[in-house]
């Protein structure tokens, strides 16, 4: 059927089933639906949590052919646990496993040989890069990956919908007891939030550490009550893939000019005000953004009251400078962020369901002010894609850009109008993740496009006399430079399916024609 | 009368640059085929800006194009790109009012003649070319604006560039006062080391009180100071807002020369008035809020 995003989606799909399908936003509710249960166990005075090795591990729980495995992607694409953890499954001739990760990346490419080979045989991720992406889009895999938003995950998780039989926790540092943080140790990270779901709701949760203390940390991010065994390796990960040093802003002068005309349009809404609250990331415009944000906080003497999301030095900076009272942290994204998360008390460590779980008693972003979020195309409808490229194949991930558009108050999507000479503001993206209903504005260097459902923001904006050029306008720009790009060919098969936060579907990914 | 602040020079050969060229805040995107183009790159970039002025629609930018000398490619250049009506041509190396009727002869060949007439900004970089600037700028018409090319002009005099640029003040009152004279604008030399913010701050808010227009930029991050520099500023809008008012009040009483606050509001400061909004009409500053 055409969903209502426009989309043609099957009401049925091999490897999934029947499809509930995308109602609108916040259509879609619970009913009569309960938390699923962890597996209860006992630890006796005497028992010990550490097993030696991976190998061990496997046929002490035991891990099983067409177990789901859980994984969280903090460290980024310095991650050695997923490798090491589907190396040993395959060792043990363990088959048809699922792969329940909030990340893939670049260094996961080796697991294609374990997909040809029949180890794994599904994924359910919030994104994937790289070549294990590539051979998805192509149809290596008989059932369709899952793609969820952050939000969406944990709701799967703590609904029963992913259920995941054993959680491998990148622990940078774990006591003998299986307490964990993420803020120490040769492989620190950070906030290890998007792991909390899995913690609390795997059936077996193990901390896997390069940097293995006695009991009991000083900083427990993950406590010991949840985490089952221990084991100690090598190196769990590559500090040059976790963190990125330093973010630096962009002195690229369109993304400048981007990032200040996003500010002064949040300041024409009357955003920048004392209590402000918001998240931006770590993208060129998202991090020029917060630069301007911070120097109108200070120069009015404001304090904005939380940030949340992917943190940076720049949000920390604010914080410092008391023009920020608290930082809620699902992931740190680079060292400064790492190191504030262990010092500063303001600065605290949120879980997945805590950040953009819709189906709970209030996630923080429902709290958002505003969001700054990037597109790799967005729609004439506002309807934003930021998993396919214009070849059709799978590029990044979904993330939060649907949880947090949803969320705030006034979601903006930032960028250049052209992604080298590929337009961003297209007919009809080819992914729809995030509904054009949750997107309010667009910030192009051309202009700002208001989404015309929100009339009240159109006025605003003309009173501050913010120069506005509607998004029908911009596209004809766009395409008036580079011309027109020709659909992605693809065959009628479904390699991944694009779920909404809710659970239900709002587009399909069909395999891309080689 | 033409007015633009800053003029950024983009590489005719870097169809990245081309693209973004008129996002970047500049009043006129200068399209180079000269200095800005290695030798080996010149016929690419001659191609490369025909097409792209005949798709690129460069607004609000104003599109120049900056060609070869005409002892040089000048001539190929304006074969390829006059048909394509840029809004002006920079001519570089004038000397003499001789090498402008050339140009003018080459432009009226191949100028459709259902577009607006295409405009010229000679550029003064020698000393035989700033001897001669008053016929120049007064040569033709077509010219909106004259510009000095400070480290040409330097070398052919034999002097060496300071931070200060005193050596430059000279051929600085020479342009604005020619300009002036030819009832144009003078567009300032550019500030060379893109790193030096406090530096531009420094030339540019010098080259304004000389009388400049505007300036030439040679990278995207000095567009938005050479424009706050040759803007006028709030506090001098306001004033020319509350002049033009009394003014009109005046007239309306027939009452001739005023005061206001107690200082004379005659002609001079009355066309001083008219001048700030002028540009300020010009340069959109009250769309942004400023007047």
């Amino acid at each position: 059927m055409i969903n209502r995003v426009g989309k043609e989606v099957p009401d049925y799909i091999e490897g999934w089933g029947t499809v509930n399908h995308f109602a609108g936003a916040f259509q879609t509710q619970p009913v009569n639906m309960r938390r699923h249960a962890a597996l209860v166990k006992s630890v006796g005075p005497k028992d010990s949590k550490v097993i030696n090795n991976l190998k061990d591990l496997f046929r002490t729980i035991p891990v099983k052919d067409g177990m789901t495995l859980g994984f969280h992607h903090g460290l980024r694409n310095g991650d050695f646990v997923i490798n090491q953890v589907v190396e040993t499954a395959a060792e043990l001739g363990i088959k048809g496993l699922k792969i329940a990760t909030s990340g893939i990346f670049p260094i996961h490419d080796g697991l294609i040989r374990h997909i040809k080979n029949g180890v794994i045989t599904e994924f359910d991720v919030n994104g994937m890069i790289g070549a294990v992406a590539n051979a998805v889009s192509e149809g290596i895999l008989s059932k369709p990956v899952v793609i969820r938003t952050h939000g969406g995950r944990a709701r799967a998780i703590e609904c029963g919908d992913l259920k995941i039989d054993v959680a491998f926790i990148a622990s940078p540092t774990a006591d003998t007891y299986g307490n964990i943080n993420g803020t120490e140790g040769p492989s620190a990270c950070g906030s290890l939030g998007y792991s909390f779901p899995d913690s609390d709701f795997a059936d077996y949760v193990v901390a896997v550490t390069d940097n293995l203390l006695d009991h009991p940390l000083a900083r427990i991010s993950i406590r010991q009550d949840r985490v089952d065994y221990v084991v100690k390796v090598d190196r769990i990960g590559d500090p040059k893939g976790i963190n990125t040093g330093i973010m630096k802003i962009t002195r690229e002068p369109l993304q400048l000019i981007i990032a200040e005309q996003a500010a002064r349009v949040a300041d024409a809404l009357g955003l920048i005000k004392e209590g402000y609250s918001f998240q931006t990331g770590a993208g060129g415009v998202p991090l020029a953004f917060t630069s301007f944000v911070a120097q109108m906080m200070e120069q009015r003497k404001l304090t904005a009251s939380f940030a949340v999301g992917g943190i940076t030095s720049l949000i920390v900076d604010m914080l410092e400078k008391g023009l920020l009272r608290t930082i809620f942290d699902v992931q740190s994204f680079d060292v400064k962020a790492i190191e504030s998360m262990g010092k500063n008390v303001n600065h605290i460590e949120m879980g997945a369901s805590f950040y953009a779980n819709p189906f709970t008693s209030g996630c923080i972003v429902n709290r958002l002010d505003n969001c700054i979020l990037g597109a790799l195309e967005i729609d004439t409808g506002f309807n934003v894609n930021v998993i396919t490229g214009v070849d059709g194949r799978i590029m990044t991930g979904i993330g939060g850009n649907p949880d947090t558009a949803a969320g705030s108050k006034i979601a903006m999507v930032v960028g250049n109008l052209l992604r080298g000479r590929i337009p961003v503001v297209v007919d009809k993206v080819h992914t729809v993740c995030t509904p054009g209903e949750t997107i309010d504005i667009l910030v192009t260097e051309k202009g700002v496009a208001v989404n015309p459902g929100r009339q009240d923001l159109i006025d605003k904006l003309k009173e501050a006399r913010i120069p506005l050029k509607n998004i029908h306008e911009q596209r004809a720009l766009v395409e008036k430079m580079v011309g027109k790009m020709q659909p992605p060919k693809t065959t009628d098969r479904v390699v991944a399916i694009v779920e909404y936060r809710d659970g239900t579907v709002i587009d399909v990914i069909r395999q891309v024609k080689v | 009368m033409d007015v633009f602040r800053s003029c950024l020079a983009v590489p005719g050969n870097n169809p990245a640059m081309l693209l973004k060229s008129s996002s970047l805040g500049a009043d006129v995107s200068m399209l180079d085929l000269e200095d800005g183009v290695a030798p080996t790159e010149k016929d690419a970039a001659r191609l490369l800006l025909k097409h792209t002025l005949k798709t690129l629609d460069f607004s609000p930018s104003k599109v120049f194009v900056r060609i070869n000398s005409l002892d040089t490619l000048g001539k190929e250049d304006l074969k390829a790109i006059v048909p394509c009506s840029p809004y002006a041509i920079i001519i570089p190396k004038v000397e003499t009012a001789e090498q402008i009727a050339q140009v003018v002869e080459i432009v009226e060949r191949y100028e459709p003649k259902d577009k607006p007439q295409i405009r010229f900004m000679p550029v003064i970089e020698t000393a035989r070319g700033l001897a001669n600037v008053f016929s120049v700028a007064d040569s033709s018409k077509r010219i909106v604006a004259i510009s000095l090319g400070g480290e040409d002009f330097l070398a052919s005099i034999g002097s060496k560039r300071s931070r200060e640029r005193k050596e430059l003040f000279f051929a600085r009152s020479m342009m604005v006062t020619a300009a002036a004279a030819a009832g144009i604008i003078a567009i300032d030399t550019p500030v060379i080391d893109v790193d030096d913010q406090q530096g531009l701050v420094e030339d540019a808010t010098f080259s304004a009180e000389m009388g400049f227009t505007g300036k030439i930029c040679i990278n995207p991050r000095q567009v938005g100071t050479v424009n706050r520099i040759f803007s006028p500023s709030a506090t001098e809008i306001k004033w020319a807002k509350r002049i033009i008012k009394a003014m009109r009040e005046h007239e309306e009483n027939n009452s001739g020369v005023f005061s206001l606050d107690g200082k004379m509001v005659d002609l001079p400061i009355a066309l001083q008035a008219e001048k700030i909004m002028y540009l300020v009409r010009n340069y959109g500053l009250d769309r942004e809020g400023l007047s």
